[in-house]
């Protein structure tokens, strides 16, 4: 299937907002045990809202809605995913979909 | 009960750092570092209304916060109490409508935190109801169902 223009818009624009959250977990994850409860759990409710994002972005990156230069952004962002399971499950956020990796 | 929920907000004397997510934004006529800390109404602002435009383009600040006060005083909208991660809340949760932006997507989730009485948060869930059937969020009962405007 080809990816339309609004599909690969919406593609972009969840990698760059699932790419923020990732790039700021080590800093949060640093600061957990000092953020008040609030913090944490406005914290960790866009983290799994951005988790919710990740299987629809996989369907776009399998149907072809990034060019190679982000589709090499989407590849480090579930490489680095991968890598943060320890931190994920140690602050009791939600893990990423399991991810396809077209 | 929802004439207070609705009335209190976000919590105004609470502040979050801005971190990378946000860094690097206009914001009151400075670029935000992520130092920076602001209160949770502005920091859920910037990133649900400016930077995922779960908002429609133009919406300010104060529209945001005006417009969750009236989804929670809608009788359309559903409420229920839960827990998230453990925490008790009261979430209430309608369809998007009018506050549906560019990017936004079919409900709005408002959370507030019993304990402490303010917003938690208010957002467009990518998953919609689904949502709450993430492992997070625990003890759901329904208080009133949401009325949808049409058959899904």
């Amino acid at each position: 299937m080809v990816a339309t223009a609004d599909t690969q818009q919406r593609a972009l624009m969840s990698l760059r907002t699932i790419e923020l959250m990732v790039h700021d977990l080590p800093d949060v994850a640093a600061d957990w045990d000092h953020l008040s409860e609030g913090e944490r759990e406005s914290w960790s409710l866009d983290w799994g809202n951005e988790m919710a994002a990740l299987p629809r972005l996989a369907e776009a990156v399998a149907d072809g809605a990034l060019d190679p230069h982000d589709r090499a952004r989407y590849d480090r962002v579930v490489r680095t995913l991968a890598d943060a399971g320890h931190m994920v499950e140690r602050l009791r956020l939600r893990p990423p979909a399991e991810l396809i990796q077209a | 009960m929802l004439e207070h929920v609705a009335q209190v907000g976000y919590d105004p004397t609470a502040a979050e750092q801005v971190r990378g997510r946000l860094a690097g934004r206009s914001w009151r006529r400075c670029v935000l570092t992520g130092k920076d800390r602001l209160p949770p109404a502005e920091v859920k602002y910037l990133w649900h209304v400016v930077t995922r435009q779960e908002w429609p383009r133009g919406t300010t600040l104060q529209d945001y916060v005006d417009g969750i006060h009236q989804l929670i005083l809608d009788p359309t909208s559903g409420m229920f109490t839960n827990r998230y991660q453990e925490a008790w809340g009261l979430g209430i949760i309608r369809e998007s409508r009018e506050l549906r932006g560019p990017r936004g997507f079919e409900w709005v989730l408002v959370q507030y935190r019993l304990g402490w009485g303010h917003w938690t948060t208010a957002f467009q869930p990518e998953l919609g109801l689904r949502e709450l059937d993430e492992p997070e969020w625990s003890d759901i009962r329904w208080l009133r169902q949401p009325t949808r405007s049409k058959e899904p």
